[in-house]
């Protein structure tokens, strides 16, 4: 199920919309047709780079398999006003040629880069994506939510309103939006092979579709119970102004879903590892910093020190401290030790303070030095 | 709102003992058996009292609630506050002997209460500053901290269960808070009531049936280095009485003089790091914790280790 009635149904590793080219003599012609390239797990659980023509029901027209870094999409330098990318093939010097055609090229590096991701290590990043948690998708869900004014209209705040108002209802009807047409003036013509830039005539006009469409359906999850608690207009307001009072009033509701699902909140015990203190406690003279804050009675030793550290009463005090801060009460104690009491609604957030207080003593010291 | 007041404590036999030293009590300590047999129990001896303590889970004992014994010479304290469910079956040992040195305080205590019906004794045991700040100061660390949140609270919502058996006055009494009054079990001998103890608690297990009973045994003794202390004095007596030929009773005495002074070195060990561990306890770990953040932040370690921490909760 599709956030945007007139987004794919299907999710992919990665997907963009973007051309082909056609390598004619030592020329480079774009094939004009919309299309997309996307990337995904197929059965044979090997990594697929498809390409396909954006209509209804289209079947992949280009499928290869992509061994972990056996190939580079990088962009074509030579041409200038294009936004030309190529797929090169290590092992087969094999190249293919892309253009691409969403409206806003903001997005095109972070695709690349996300190409190149899978390309280099993909059985780490499919079993990541494929997760799908909800913490990711939560973050997809702002970022779209945020970039959704310099995007495609079909993705608009009404429509994502709606779809969270007929959450538990069938699905709006939306017309089918289609793409704006899209013109090319002259194609991006590049000799694949030539090191010295040659003329391009025109860019090519990409369709407006945005970068990166509909968001796995589970992201509605745990935006579904923000539903009802949504005053969506019934029928979309073409107003501008509203919309937007629209998508900044979903945005708030969506920052307020804690995808507490997704990530658990760090604790003190997983900073304050064995492994990131033994090497601190090897230090003589660190230890020795430490001694007003043994127990009374203590011998004053380094090798005291780190006893005390792996005792289970440390453990245990750790734990009580982590359950205080992420009850946010513990306002008084940050204050007492110089912090910002704001600073005390989680363990994050205490220790990000102690860093910053550590930062800021360094600086402070440094200009009295001067 | 007076369960605010009182903080879980561990059900520790190092805890426990340094509590009643805390109260005023001279001369017992707690230690924790795995066995009712026989030789445990002579071992132990001499036993003031037993105590049960499991995981209450809520579930029903599938015997029938046994008849409660209203006997005006035994305290007992209806269970009040959850959190002091273990200092409670401790004091209704403590409390029901007379060869215990209870303090002056405990002592005062007891008269005080003496008419109270069970609820307000209970009701008074809640009341008691002294018993109070003695088990609240075996919580842990910061003031603050106590405050806002018991790590133990709500994590599970199994409370522990602590039932108290000693005999009084010739029968043996089984001593539950959670009970209207206080179940008499029978005749007893002063010897060997640990064996009748032992059946109650059998029964008591199979009454919950398969159910995963967690479940402690303590026993109230006296205090061992003492005990030790004295039977070794008692053999220095006799040593000293023996005459020069009297060779193989010496060997005899000096093998058991070994071998006493052997259990007292180990129990002054146990001791040692009971207190250690007490000591732990009841210290502020706060300007250590912060400190050694501060130090990783001083080095730039700070930040990554929270992304990496971050990372792999995720």
């Amino acid at each position: 199920m599709s956030l945007f009635p007139t987004a794919p149904t299907e999710t992919h590793l990665v997907e963009f919309n973007a051309g082909k080219c056609v390598v004619e003599d030592s020329w480079i012609k774009p094939d004009t047709r919309k299309g997309k390239l996307y990337m995904d797990q197929g059965d044979d659980q090997l990594l697929h780079l498809y390409w396909k023509e954006r209509k209804n029901n289209s079947t992949p027209e280009d499928d290869m398999i992509i061994f972990s870094e056996e190939a580079e999409f990088t962009k074509v330098e030579e041409c200038t006003t294009g936004r030309v990318y190529v797929l090169k093939f290590k092992t087969s010097n094999e190249t293919h040629f892309y253009w691409m055609q969403n409206k806003n090229e903001d997005n095109d590096h972070a695709l690349v880069e996300r190409v190149n991701e899978l390309i280099s290590d993909p059985e780490t990043n499919m079993n990541i994506s494929s997760e799908l948690d909800e913490s990711a998708s939560h973050d997809e869900l702002m970022r779209l939510l945020n970039d959704a004014e310099s995007q495609d209209p079909n993705l608009t705040p009404e429509n994502l309103l709606q779809f969270l108002n007929s959450m538990n209802n069938n699905m709006g009807t939306q017309d089918d939006e289609d793409d704006d047409s899209f013109e090319v003036n002259t194609p991006p013509a590049t000799r694949s092979s030539a090191p010295a830039p040659r003329p391009v005539a025109a860019t090519p006009v990409t369709s407006a579709t945005p970068a990166t469409p509909a968001t796995p359906a589970t992201p509605a999850a745990p935006a579904a119970p923000a539903a009802p608690a949504v005053p969506v207009a019934e029928t979309p307001n073409t107003n501008q102004q509203q919309s937007n009072e629209q998508l900044d009033q979903l945005r708030q509701i969506l920052a307020n879903i804690q995808p507490a699902e997704g990530s658990k909140p760090i604790s003190l015990s997983d900073v304050l590892t064995s492994q990131s203190l033994t090497p601190l406690l090897n230090d003589p003279e660190m230890c020795a910093t430490l001694f007003p804050f043994l127990p009374e009675g203590s011998e004053r030793s380094a090798e005291e020190v780190r006893q005390v550290v792996r005792s289970p009463q440390f453990s245990q005090a750790l734990q009580s401290l982590s359950a205080a801060l992420a009850t946010g009460q513990l306002g008084p104690l940050l204050s007492q030790l110089g912090l910002d009491p704001s600073a005390g609604n989680s363990v994050e957030s205490f220790l990000i303070a102690v860093g910053e207080q550590a930062k800021q003593k360094k600086n402070d010291d440094a200009m009295d030095e001067d | 709102m007076a369960e605010e007041m009182w903080c879980t404590i561990e059900s520790d036999p190092g805890v426990f003992t340094e509590l009643m030293a805390g109260m005023g009590c001279q001369g017992v300590q707690m230690e924790e058996i795995y066995s009712l047999d026989e030789a445990t129990m002579e071992e132990l001896k001499p036993i003031y009292g037993l105590i049960f303590l499991f995981k209450w889970q809520n579930k029903k004992n599938g015997q029938p609630t046994p008849e409660v014994d209203d006997n005006p010479n035994v305290f007992f304290a209806n269970q009040v506050i959850n959190n002091a469910c273990a200092t409670q079956a401790i004091l209704q040992i403590l409390l029901n002997r007379d060869d215990i040195e209870i303090g002056e305080e405990l002592r005062n205590f007891k008269e005080f209460t003496a008419d109270f019906p069970s609820d307000m004794k209970g009701l008074a045991i809640s009341n008691s500053e002294l018993v109070r700040t003695v088990h609240n100061s075996f919580a842990r660390s910061d003031p603050f901290v106590n405050e806002i949140v018991d790590p133990n609270a709500g994590k599970d919502q199994d409370v522990y269960h602590f039932i108290a058996y000693t005999p009084i006055h010739g029968a043996l009494y089984e001593l539950d808070g959670l009970s209207r009054g206080p179940v008499n079990l029978g005749a007893c001998d002063d010897n060997n009531w640990t064996n009748q103890a032992n059946e109650a608690i059998q029964r008591r297990m199979q009454g919950y049936g398969d159910s995963e009973l967690h479940f402690s045994l303590m026993a109230l003794t006296k205090d061992k280095v003492e005990s030790y202390q004295e039977q070794i004095e008692e053999l220095d007596g006799l040593l000293l009485s023996l005459g020069e030929d009297a060779v193989n009773e010496r060997n005899q005495l000096n093998n058991q003089r070994s071998s006493l002074q052997h259990k007292l070195h180990m129990e002054q060990e146990k001791r040692a790091r009971w207190h250690r561990e007490n000591v732990l306890r009841k210290h502020n770990f706060i300007p250590m914790i912060y400190n050694l953040l501060k130090k990783l932040a001083e080095k730039d370690q700070l930040v990554p280790l929270v992304t990496k921490a971050k990372e792999k909760k995720q």
